[in-house]
């Protein structure tokens, strides 16, 4: 049904970089050389219209997949086709169809305001004039910016130059938009509205979004996350199956009438005590014990919850457990 | 594709008009510093009990330094700074990423500048200068000195590009460009006409590209050098910008690859 738009085979990447020995004053000059594997035989594909987050820890190797997926930087070995062409050796035309957003580093010109840039993005992209006053239209109100893109971009608040850069990165309405943790530093609010844009243009235009983020909440809109570490994949697959990958364990709210302190940790592990409130980690099988059902009948207990973790204690979890098997 | 970089030029430009006070400052003291060579050589004439130095007299030498001024403000180029920048702090991804070849929206980004010196400071002094300080000037060394000021353009920029790409693997060329400044002043005719050096040296100046920075231009509006010689010396710069051109887009192309804009 849905055609590969990115193809990545066994990618590696290296970087000569160095470390100093000591602190001294001249410790600059012993400098000891090493490489620093960014990417070891990385191998993915993502379809049409699919949402696909790149995660991992800091220094992981997904910055440089993305900018290897640009164009910007060429692999040492294997193969990449963004759009059915090498990034790097068509960079011209795979940048034609293809968006992007790096967050450390706005495209929009600071001391003039964002409609500028953003007419020199209509001609860079042979945006027709009609299309364009469309385009502007559709985005400014999707994205709440219909008053700010004539404001001088060092003026607005970190929000709305974020909200300014998306706007620049997809104005062009590309088949392939590459966001490098697009929403760094902005408010849940402006983050909800960029999410909202981007399923919406998925809906209406197909277009197909690689999201590097440290942000659970962007993560929830991917259809499927491929985690990296230290340059290698660990995990690729949607949010479901890294829940059962790390054998998730079910999160337990049990609030008693008075202070309680002791015998929870036959039933799992306790991981929060306050007046009262005892929020455990079980597995679900607890559940089930008979040991567990007498807690939750007993007169002491006023209610109780079970809900499944957040992503973000999951992926935290998958983390732990790489740092522990690394280690 | 042309047109995105008129494009980018004209951001550019409204961009870099938000630091008015800052470009005409650069351009106020790029005309002011070769000015101060004057009152050197007005004493060095008076020395000279107002005799020619060099066969120079001293209204001559005056407006050569004048003349240099103007080279400098068309010379002034920001290709070096803006590419250092961007490799530091990794903005070069940017650029990269858009439908551009890079080095020509580098050249196109960094032209506000020279444009801002043309345009409010090298004009207004040229046309000073001949108007008022009554410097005479015909149309064909105006024309002449117009094409050889084309071409200080052309190596300045492309010199600045080569070092800029050194960048890529010695991240700071600040020191080496400052370096490179000083020989550019001292070999190409901002210290002293480059035909008062000694004889043993005039051929190898006359080879070199630096006398496009200030001698050429200068020399020819001034009537220091015959058209003959002007012409000679113009084919030596043209080969100049193309050997720089050729050696800028060979660099580039194998450069392009070391630059790792990581952790950005």
């Amino acid at each position: 049904m849905h055609e590969s738009i990115i193809h990545v085979e066994n990618v590696s990447k290296a970087f000569r970089v160095y470390e100093v020995e000591g602190t001294g004053l001249l410790s600059t000059f012993k400098r000891r050389y090493y490489t620093n594997r960014a990417l070891d035989s990385v191998s993915f594909d993502v379809k049409k219209g699919e949402i696909l987050a790149l995660l991992g820890r800091n220094g992981s190797g997904k910055s440089t997949m993305v900018k290897i997926l640009m164009g910007i930087l060429a692999q040492d070995s294997g193969s990449v086709a963004v759009l059915g062409m090498d990034p790097y050796r068509d960079r011209l035309k795979v940048a034609m169809q293809t968006g992007f957003v790096l967050g450390a580093h706005p495209q929009l010109y600071t001391n003039i305001p964002a409609i500028d840039t953003l007419e020199f993005i209509k001609v860079l992209y042979k945006i027709p004039d009609t299309l364009f006053e469309k385009r502007l239209a559709y985005l400014t109100d999707l994205l709440g910016i219909r008053d700010v893109s004539r404001r001088q971009v060092r003026v607005l608040s970190l929000g709305e130059r974020m909200k300014c850069n998306f706007l620049a990165a997809v104005l062009h309405d590309p088949k392939v938009v590459l966001l490098d943790e697009p929403t760094i530093g902005v408010d849940l609010p402006s983050r909800t509205v960029i999410a909202n844009t981007i399923l919406e243009m998925r809906k209406r235009s197909g277009s197909t979004f690689v999201l590097t983020t440290h942000v659970v909440d962007d993560i929830l809109i991917a259809d499927r996350i491929v985690l990296l570490d230290k340059g290698r994949k660990l995990f690729d697959g949607d949010s479901h199956k890294i829940r059962e990958l790390t054998k998730s364990k079910l999160q337990v709210d049990l609030y008693f009438k008075k202070d309680v302190t002791k015998g929870f940790s036959r039933f799992g592990r306790v991981i929060g005590r306050r007046n009262g409130n005892i929020r455990l980690e079980v597995d679900p099988s607890t559940l089930k014990s008979s040991g567990f059902i007498k807690l939750l009948q007993s007169d002491e207990l006023l209610d109780y919850r079970v809900a499944e973790p957040g992503l973000g204690y999951v992926l935290n979890t998958f983390y732990g457990a790489i740092g522990k098997r690394r280690r | 594709m042309a047109n995105s970089y008129v494009a980018l030029f004209k951001t550019a430009f409204k961009d870099t008009l938000a630091y008015k006070s800052s470009l005409l400052l650069t351009a106020v003291f790029l005309i002011v510093a070769p000015l101060l060579l004057v009152y050197v050589w007005k004493a060095v004439y008076a020395n000279n009990s107002g005799v020619a130095v060099g066969g120079i007299p001293f209204n001559q030498m005056y407006a050569y330094f004048f003349f240099n001024s103007v080279c400098y403000l068309v010379a002034a180029t920001w290709v070096v700074w803006i590419m250092r920048d961007d490799l530091k702090s990794g903005v070069i991804a940017v650029d990269l990423a858009r439908p551009q070849r890079y080095p020509l929206s580098l050249f196109a980004a960094s032209l506000p500048q020279p444009v801002f010196n043309i345009i409010f400071a090298a004009i207004p002094i040229t046309v000073l200068l001949i108007v008022l300080a009554g410097i005479h000037v015909t149309m064909l060394s105006l024309l002449m000195f117009t094409a050889a000021l084309a071409v200080t353009w052309a190596i300045s920029n492309l010199f600045a590009f080569i070092i800029g790409i050194l960048g890529i693997y010695i991240t700071e060329v600040e020191g080496l460009y400052n370096a490179f400044g000083g020989l550019v002043y001292m070999l190409g005719g901002g210290i002293l006409p480059l035909t008062l050096f000694p004889a043993f040296a005039k051929p190898i100046l006359f080879a070199l590209p630096f006398q496009f920075m200030a001698f050429v231009p200068s020399a020819i509006i001034t009537g220091m050098i015959s058209v003959q010689t002007y012409l000679n010396l113009m084919a030596v710069g043209v080969v100049w910008v193309v050997v720089l051109l050729t050696a800028a887009w060979l660099f580039w192309s194998r450069a392009k690859s070391k630059i790792n804009a990581v952790g950005i």
